[in-house]
C-alpha cells in the first residue's frame, strides 16, 4: 500500500461520508423494492427469465433482498467514522454495481438508477473518505 | 510541467481509479463470458457487428476484463506502472465498446462511461499519491 501524504484534519468534505451513508441506506431501499418485486410481481420485469445472463428472476429476487439488507447495514456503519465501514462499503458498492450491470436488462432504469449511486458512493469513500478519520 | 506533486485532498482519486477499474474489469467479463458462451443473448447476429465474431469480441472483454481487475488490484498496492497501464486498458474497453456498441448499447454505454472515469481520475489526480 502507497503511502499517501494526506492531511488527516477534517475538513469541509468530511459531509461525503455522512453523504455516501445515506446514499447506501437508500440504495439498499431500493434494492428490498427490486427484490421483492422479482419474488412477488415478477410480470413487472420487462423480460423472463431466460432472457437473462444468469440464474432466473427468483434468485435474482433473493440476491437484490439480501444485498439490500447488507447494503443498509454498511450504510449505518458508516456514521461510526471506522476504517472497515468504509472499505466494505467500497467494496459493497463495486459488487453492486457488477450485480447490476448483469441484471440491467430485467429493468433498465432501475439498475442504471442504482449503479449511479454506486459510483457515487465509491467516489465519496474513496476520495473524501479519509477525512471522516476518528482519533483512534 | 515542474510543478511540485504535493498532495490534496483529492489523492483518493487514485483509489477512485482503482476501484472503478475492478468494477470495469468485472463487467467486461461478464460480457465477455456472454459473447462466448450465451451470443443468441445480444440483440443482432454476427452479421450485424462490424468487424469479428462474437466469439472474439467476448476473448477480447474476457481478457480485457481480466487484465483490469489485476490493474485495479496494482493501484491499490500502490504501484506507479498500473496506473499507467489503467489508462492504456481503460482507453483500450472505451474503443473497444465503442466498436461492439450495437451488440448490446446499455453495456457498452455503461463500459464507455466508467472507462471515462477511470481516465479522468488517473490523468487528472494520478501523480498526487508519494510512493
Amino acid at each position: 500500500m502507497a503511502t499517501i501524504n494526506n492531511r488527516d484534519e477534517v475538513t469541509g468534505w468530511v459531509g461525503w461520508v455522512y453523504f455516501a451513508g445515506f446514499m447506501m441506506m437508500i440504495m439498499g431501499v431500493f434494492q428490498l423494492i427490486a427484490g421483492l418485486t422479482a419474488l412477488l410481481n415478477d410480470q413487472f420485469y420487462v423480460v423472463t427469465s431466460k432472457h437473462l445472463v444468469a440464474f432466473d428472476v427468483t434468485t435474482w429476487g433473493w440476491v437484490q433482498l439480501l444485498l439490500g439488507i447488507v447494503v443498509i447495514t454498511a450504510g449505518m456503519s458508516l456514521f461510526s467514522g471506522r476504517t472497515w465501514a468504509r472499505v466494505v462499503g467500497v467494496l459493497l458498492a463495486s459488487a453492486n454495481l457488477v450485480a447490476q450491470f448483469a441484471f440491467v436488462n430485467a429493468y433498465p432504469i432501475w439498475s442504471i438508477i442504482m449503479m449511479v449511486v454506486d459510483v457515487l458512493v465509491i467516489y465519496a469513500l474513496t476520495v473524501h473518505g479519509g477525512e471522516a478519520r476518528i482519533e483512534d | 510541467m515542474a510543478q511540485t506533486k504535493t498532495p490534496t485532498g483529492w489523492v483518493g482519486w487514485v483509489y477512485f481509479a482503482g476501484t472503478i477499474l475492478l468494477v470495469l474489469g468485472g463487467v467486461q467479463i461478464i460480457a465477455g463470458l456472454v459473447g462466448i458462451f450465451k451470443s443468441d443473448f445480444y440483440a443482432v447476429t454476427n452479421a450485424g457487428l462490424i468487424v469479428f465474431d462474437f466469439t472474439t469480441w467476448g476473448w477480447a472483454s474476457l481478457v480485457v476484463g481480466v487484465l483490469a481487475m489485476l490493474t485495479g488490484l496494482g493501484i491499490w498496492a500502490g504501484a506507479t506502472w498500473a496506473r499507467l497501464v489503467g489508462i492504456f486498458l481503460a482507453v483500450l474497453a472505451m474503443l473497444e465498446n465503442f466498436a461492439f456498441l450495437n451488440a448490446y448499447p446499455l453495456w457498452s454505454l455503461i463500459g464507455v462511461v466508467l472507462s471515462g472515469l477511470i481516465i479522468y481520475a488517473l490523468t487528472m489526480h494520478g501523480d498526487e499519491v508519494i510512493e
